[in-house]
């Protein structure tokens, strides 16, 4: 579970993961969460895609389209790397 | 008017090359605390922070894991290309997204498989020691009632010493060297 008051650092932390995705892939939600725990965050499944649908919304990331069967993927929208620059995370 | 980088962006912004060889520094043989490597840096003039150090560690450590992935996929798609196993670049697309976030969730799955088997042998440790004070509890309350028995038996011998000697009209020599005897017992 993450704390109300570590949600805004959670959220910072989700955009930096799909912002060190250089790849052409989209990160699944079942890749997340080996990379989140590298800064401490244990999620619930509920509250990874909350924040991804919340970033979404903001324009920061994007799901690509899905290809033969594939699931639910996100990467890294122009908007998010320069929010990501312009706060220097 | 720019606002400056924050510290933990410093050492984020150098060449990669440069990235490298500070994670060379700070983990490879032999390794360097953070304050070793902070001190370093600031040596070849880069100005940073243990904390901005840190930041940085996290960061490295997970476009490293991606990185990985990434040469694991390729491989495996070339191999797939080369086998005929993928033709089209549709199929290419769907396999390496799935391979490159299987491996990742693999490596999750590993990391769990591995917390789990700690708590289990944490329980049977946890187990065991319960069992061997359960066992401690019952030799002790053994013994309390041994003990117990023995007193019971000791006040026996003196309340009949006690008894006797009143019928006998005084406590005898004898009497007396019982009783003391069994209350050196108690």
């Amino acid at each position: 579970m993450i704390a109300q008051e570590n949600m805004e650092e959670f959220t910072n932390t989700v955009l930096r993961v799909l912002g060190a995705n250089k790849n052409p892939y989209g990160l699944e939600l079942r890749a997340f969460p080996v990379y989140l725990n590298v800064y401490g965050f244990h999620p619930t499944g509920a509250e990874l895609e909350g924040r991804l649908e919340y970033l979404a919304m903001k324009g920061m990331v994007f799901e690509p389209p899905k290809t033969m069967g594939s699931t639910r993927a996100w990467k890294i929208t122009d908007a998010g790397r320069l929010y990501l620059d312009e706060h220097n995370l | 008017m720019e606002t400056p980088p924050r510290p933990q962006a410093v050492i984020q912004n150098l060449p990669k090359e440069k990235q490298d060889a500070i994670w060379e520094y700070r983990f490879g043989k032999p390794r360097h605390t953070q304050l070793q490597t902070v001190k370093w840096l600031r040596d070849d003039g880069i100005t940073t922070s243990s904390g901005a150090l840190s930041y940085w560690e996290r960061s490295y450590v997970v476009e490293r894991k991606m990185d990985d992935n990434k040469v694991a996929t390729d491989q495996m798609i070339t191999r797939g290309k080369a086998e005929g196993w993928i033709k089209t670049a549709e199929e290419e697309q769907a396999i390496a997204q799935c391979f490159f976030n299987r491996l990742a969730a693999q490596e999750m799955d590993a990391k769990a498989w591995f917390l789990m088997q700690s708590v289990n042998v944490e329980k049977e440790k946890l187990a065991l020691a319960r069992q061997k004070l359960d066992q401690s509890r019952q030799e002790l309350e053994l013994k309390l009632k041994q003990y117990e028995d023995r007193v019971a038996e000791q006040k026996r011998k003196i309340e009949t010493a006690v008894a006797s000697s009143k019928s006998k009209g005084g406590l005898t020599p004898e009497t007396l060297a019982q009783i003391e005897e069994a209350a050196k017992l108690l």
